[in-house]
């Protein structure tokens, strides 16, 4: 996908300039439809880890295997990246099945994680042995940088060890309707149950990205799977046993149940989620600008869209909402292989004439064009990946007249006072924590107890009160004065300061309605992630398959490391 | 026990909020005492004791070169001194009376100072002065008790200073126990409705 000198002259020029087309607005952008639609892209998180792993032929190296024949015991995989070592300490344990669930409720799991900063001694691994299957209530120290869980796929880990155990491959169709042998649960890290503080890795240019250690946690823990499946499968009978074959273990990702959790990380980190966005959105209008794409792109393009085509194909959930887009999907994307004659094609600002034409289409269709257009593009926008982490606050502007602020309200926050909070239905939802192991849920604000003590995500209804509240003080107040004699309103006059020239910061839905989908902020932070064959089992919960069609551990150094864009397993060879 | 910065900000938050203060000041609450944490001093017992309480009726007196903070609670009168400070309206000082917990001034003292780019000093009636930045404090003489009273001035540009100092910071256990039982207050109780139905997916997760 490199391309000719010709082209990345061409493209280099288009970066040197600012995009002739400008980027979508946040009006059109941040609404919940458009990011419940989102699909991974070659920005995501996933994507440039494992880019910047193979750049520095980073190996892992598997130094403890003490795993019983039933796959029960430690093991420790270390990998070198950016100068450091980290070694993913494992532990596999026998579970009940009624304590099998994916919800932060559980008290168990089949295996547990630690990310370890350096290589853990002996003496480090008796102590993570007793706590970390602990989880939530095990004691950690700074070296621990990374917690994790995982249960197994009922459905396939059995599966594969009977089918490895007696010499044959598993099968294909399972592989690709399932994909992974476990699920993670959680994956926490930054200080969390204290473990070590994000402050840690700052100077680490390596992993200081977003969510970079967390995802190479889950990397690693996915290449735990694998061994582990097959050392079952070995031990079971070790004469007709045959290793996984390459193209299914490349298949084979890691899974994750998500639910409410994700949601207020995106209103409660809203410049981050400006940076994030506003890389996918630059990125975008660069692609756009184009004038003339060259056909080696328009090549990459076409594979990588039929390749799309199959995995949407395969792309089956039992939720009558989402397989109703995904059908809707499939027929769009016929259209759009019918549209890409060589003519069409070989017209001017190809692109930004795509993105046209897919206005017709579903958001969800406007989006995967969105990631098929990046596809080819990396020299021109990968930039762009080291442009996504912010670790900026929220401050407040003391000095700001109350006029300013009033201006400032009405002018950019139009989109919040447009919204009616009068009705009943507009107001039913309330996001809050529950005692139960502090997990996120969501309560009926008319129905249910605990309305007082909700989360603060009503950012739209916070504004409007604001608005109404500096209504009656004079213009030439300043802001510290009223904050003064106002506290109540200091967290959300902090954020609309900082926020107002951040115009991807807001979503701009109302997240209390009857009719809000929190599963919609889900697939939009899990896309940025790379998380792909979205699988949601209620309108707050999700499954998601990671790593999918990722190199494994041996196939990190080949060329292809960075080609897994919608991936999909073939034909037996 | 160990605790992170994360830990500390987050259950500090919690806790003020739990206890009825507003979600702004309780996170700035949460960082002061991570601030303080992080700088060896006690900043979660002196939130924790400031936090107890819950927020009364502000008392205000205003001059025309000073505010006067009558019974001062640090979480909310603090925050507002160096906001009206960096505001450079021409006020030379504000005066903090009958301060619950002095120390906590100074934790929001630090985060001001991080947030501004300036630099404070407390002088308290008692005799101590304390100068404080974004990365660190001096404090000349013994720190007051609760019921001191402190004038706070800007004290020029500060440097930038350091978000935290990563320390190992031993917390003790019973006064953590008393931390997050304070930030349970926040949390709703859960029904057997609130467990089926509140997060969207079933209990048990067999395929």
């Amino acid at each position: 996908m490199a391309g000719s000198a010709d082209d990345r002259a061409r493209r280099s020029k288009v970066e040197a300039r600012p995009p002739r087309v400008p980027l979508r607005p946040p009006d059109k952008v941040m609404r919940l439809s458009r990011m419940g639609a989102f699909f991974p892209t070659r920005l995501s998180f996933m994507r440039s880890l494992i880019r910047r792993l193979h750049t520095e032929r980073a190996m892992v190296t598997r130094s403890v295997w003490e795993i019983d024949d039933d796959g029960y015991g430690r093991a420790v995989y270390s990998v070198t990246f950016g100068g450091d070592v980290y070694s993913l300490v494992a532990f596999s344990t026998s579970l009940d099945p009624e304590q099998r669930t994916d919800r932060v409720i559980a008290e168990a799991w089949d295996t547990t994680y630690v990310l370890f900063d350096g290589r853990p001694t002996s003496a480090d691994l008796d102590r993570l042995a007793i706590e970390t299957p602990r989880q939530e209530a095990g004691r950690f120290s700074k070296t621990e940088l990374v917690l994790s869980r995982a249960n197994k796929s009922l459905r396939l880990f059995a599966h594969v060890v009977d089918s490895l155990a007696v010499g044959r491959q598993p099968d294909r169709s399972m592989i690709g309707k399932i994909g992974y042998l476990m699920r993670t649960t959680a994956v926490y890290g930054n200080g969390k149950f204290g473990i070590a503080d994000r402050l840690r890795i700052l100077e680490r240019p390596a992993v200081n990205g977003p969510f970079q250690l967390e995802l190479l946690t889950v990397w690693l823990i996915r290449g735990f799977t694998h061994d582990l499946v097959e050392h079952i499968a070995k031990m079971r009978d070790p004469k007709r046993f045959r290793p996984l074959a390459s193209d299914i273990k490349r298949h084979l990702g890691i899974g994750n149940a998500t639910g409410l959790g994700m949601a207020p990380f995106l209103v409660n980190h809203p410049i981050l989620l400006h940076s994030w966005m506003l890389a996918r959105e630059t990125a975008f209008a660069r692609v756009r600008s184009i004038e003339r794409a060259s056909p080696a792109t328009i090549d990459a393009f076409l594979v990588c869209l039929a390749r799309a085509r199959r995995h949407i194909e395969d792309w089956q959930v039992d939720d009558i909402s989402q397989m109703d887009r995904i059908l809707t999907l499939r027929r769009e994307m016929k259209e759009i292989a019918g549209l890409s004659t060589q003519a069409w094609l070989a017209e001017p600002y190809l692109w930004d004439r795509l993105t046209a034409a897919s206005e017709r289409w579903s958001e969800e269709c406007q989006e995967l064009l969105l990631a098929l257009m990046l596809e080819p593009h990396g020299e021109l926008i990968d930039d762009l990946s080291s442009k996504m982490a912010s670790d900026v606050e929220p401050t407040l502007q003391p000095s700001m007249s109350i006029g300013e602020l009033a201006d400032l309200l009405d002018e950019t926050f139009a989109w919040a006072a447009a919204m009616d909070f009068g009705e009943t239905a507009s107001t039913q939802r309330f996001w809050y924590i529950s005692e139960e192991k502090l997990e996120p849920r969501l309560g009926d604000r008319y129905r249910e107890p605990g309305a007082e003590k909700e989360l603060p995500l009503d950012i739209a209804r916070q504004i409007q009160t604001l608005r109404a509240a500096i209504d009656s003080e004079p213009r030439h107040e300043i802001v510290a004065h009223f904050l003064m004699r106002h506290p109540e309103h200091r967290r959300i006059a902090r954020r609309v300061q900082t926020t107002a020239s951040n115009p991807y910061a807001e979503i701009r839905d109302n997240l209390l309605g009857a009719d809000c989908r929190p599963i919609d902020m889900l697939r939009c932070k899990l896309s940025f992630f790379g998380a792909s064959k979205f699988d949601p089992k209620s309108d707050l919960w999700t499954r998601i398959t990671l790593y999918q069609g990722a190199p494994t551990f041996e196939q990190l150094g080949e060329a292809d490391a960075d080609d897994w864009s919608f991936p999909v397993l073939g034909d037996a060879a | 026990m160990i605790v992170s910065v994360n830990q500390i900000e987050a259950t500090i938050a919690k806790a003020a909020w739990g206890r009825g203060w507003p979600h702004g000041l309780a996170e700035e609450c949460g960082r002061a005492a991570a601030w303080l944490s992080t700088r060896g001093f006690d900043g979660v017992r002196t939130a924790l004791a400031a936090i107890e309480p819950g927020p009364a009726e502000p008392l205000i007196d205003e001059t025309t070169d000073a505010i006067v903070f009558g019974a001062a609670q640090a979480i909310h009168a603090a925050p507002s001194a160096y906001d009206l400070l960096a505001a450079d309206i021409g006020l030379e000082r504000v005066v903090l009376q009958e301060i619950d917990q002095p120390l906590l001034v100074i934790g929001f003292g630090g985060m001001a100072a991080l947030a501004y780019q300036s630099c404070y000093r407390l002088t308290f009636a008692e005799g101590c002065r304390v100068i404080v930045d974004g990365s660190a404090v001096s404090i000349a003489g013994t720190l007051p008790p609760s019921g001191a009273e402190a004038v706070i001035e800007a004290e020029g540009a500060g440097e930038e200073g350091t978000p935290a100092v990563l320390t190992d910071m031993e917390i003790d256990g019973s006064l953590w126990h008393d931390a997050l039982t304070m930030a349970a207050e926040s949390y709703v109780a859960s029904s057997l409705s609130s467990r089926k139905f509140g997060a969207g997916a079933g209990i048990i997760d067999d395929d």
